[in-house]
């Protein structure tokens, strides 16, 4: 799909220029939003919620694309803001219940059992409901790497962290899902 | 004739009965495998100045672009990954289990813009904080602490100049008695925060000044730059100074 868009960098120069700057901004959302919007939506589950969170995230593109740095890819740039987005969301919604998230009775875990497609009996389901009761970040980490195949290097970059740390927490995080899986 | 090790032996003992006595023990060290190499090194030595080997043209010159890119590709597989760690989520393949409303990526971008252009706002170009930018917010605020003496007219009846934005003092506070505040915040809602912002910078009474800013502090004015980031930033900021300044 993003293929058939022109490469970043001329993205980029268009949007530095007030003639093309809007033409080049729809483009940056077509080539990218539905990357962007899986990634949102594993992270914080409803469609509504996934919709806002990336509407904010390229709201800041927008503001902030300016000055971009280009010291890094347009990509990762763009999968952080969305990756911080999508954790200061999650972050809002647990002040707003005021209620202690345990594992088993996080607010998300609840809204997937209230999917209209829910059903607890299919393994892909499970795999989501065990992807919940994992920290935010390390949520984060799996889902970078398992959906979207994100090499470490890159995503040391997404998570401002090194790849001995996102190696481990991966690592961990597939341990503590398949648990999950087998004994749910 | 035959020389055997008892007669050197003897040979030393008759020379130097102190070395014959001593235990023969090496005290020179080497590379560990060295006498395996030796013979490859001589060789190498031998046949390097007589090499008819060939070497592709650029070869060298390519050699660390052609190493760098093999280190980057070389990252483990994901697929490969996952099938050592878990055979049970290797199995799920990423089944997706999440709906979309029809048409929903079609019409995002349109919707973001659209979004955007209705956030767009006029931006008051901001000269230097110590501006009329710091007394809008001051009087936004905290406007009736020093102008609870004055309403300000919108007709304009200020006496002796032709200034545009008048003050006149207050009927009920000529008279003596204090204006409500009810009466004050009719009339100072009825003006734009420019007008104030004007007035105040007209009529500079170091007085009015520094009772209008002291309650702010000059770190905690935002920045003018987030302002054009964050539309929320002047809401949050008074709503910060809201539970000192109610009082007032």
């Amino acid at each position: 799909m993003a293929d058939k868009y022109p490469d970043d960098n001329e993205l980029l120069l268009l949007f530095k220029d007030p003639a093309t700057k809007e033409r080049a901004f729809t483009q940056i959302i077509k080539k990218y939003q539905e990357k962007l919007y899986w990634h949102s939506r594993r992270m914080v589950v409803e469609h509504e919620d996934a919709n806002d969170v990336l509407q904010n995230m390229f709201i800041k593109v927008w503001k902030g694309l300016d000055n971009f740095r280009e010291d890094s890819q347009l990509f990762t740039w763009l999968y952080r803001i969305a990756t911080n987005e999508c954790l200061t969301f999650i972050e809002q919604q647990k002040r707003r219940s005021s209620v202690s998230i345990s594992s088993e009775e996080s607010g998300l875990s609840n809204r997937l059992k209230a999917d209209k497609d829910f059903d607890a009996n299919k393994i892909e389901w499970k795999l989501q409901l065990a992807m919940q009761q994992l920290p935010d970040k390390q949520r984060t980490v799996f889902n970078l790497r398992y959906y979207d195949e994100m090499p470490y290097e890159e995503m040391s970059r997404v998570l401002e962290t090194s790849e001995g740390a996102l190696k481990a927490s991966y690592h961990h995080a597939v341990k503590k899902i398949e648990d999950y899986i087998l004994n749910h | 004739m035959k020389i055997s090790s008892s007669d050197i032996l003897n040979e030393l003992k008759q020379v130097s009965p102190l070395l014959a006595g001593m235990e023969k023990v090496n005290v020179f060290t080497i590379p560990e495998e060295y006498f395996d190499t030796v013979s490859a090194t001589v060789l190498f030595s031998i046949k390097g100045k007589e090499s008819t080997f060939d070497v592709p043209a650029g070869y060298f010159e390519s050699l660390a672009g052609n190493i760098l890119t093999k280190i980057k590709t070389g990252e483990i597989n994901v697929a490969d990954e996952l099938k050592n760690l878990s055979a049970v989520l290797c199995s799920i393949q990423n089944e997706n289990v999440f709906k979309v409303p029809a048409g929903y990526f079609a019409g995002l971008a349109d919707v973001i813009v659209d979004k955007i252009a209705s956030q767009q706002a006029i931006v008051i170009p901001i000269r230097k904080r110590n501006g009329i930018f710091k007394y809008a917010i001051a009087a936004s605020v905290v406007g009736i602490m020093a102008l609870g003496i004055y309403t300000v007219d919108k007709a304009f009846n200020f006496t002796g100049t032709n200034n545009s934005l008048a003050a006149s003092l207050d009927p009920s506070i000529q008279k003596g008695t204090s204006m409500g505040d009810d009466q004050f915040n009719k009339i100072l809602n009825s003006l734009s925060t420019q007008e104030i912002a004007s007035y105040l910078e007209k009529h500079n009474d170091e007085a009015d000044v520094a009772v209008l800013t002291s309650s702010l502090d000059e770190n905690s004015v935002p920045n003018q730059d987030d302002y054009l980031v964050d539309e929320k930033t002047l809401d949050n900021y008074l709503q910060q100074l809201s539970p000192s300044q109610s009082k007032n």
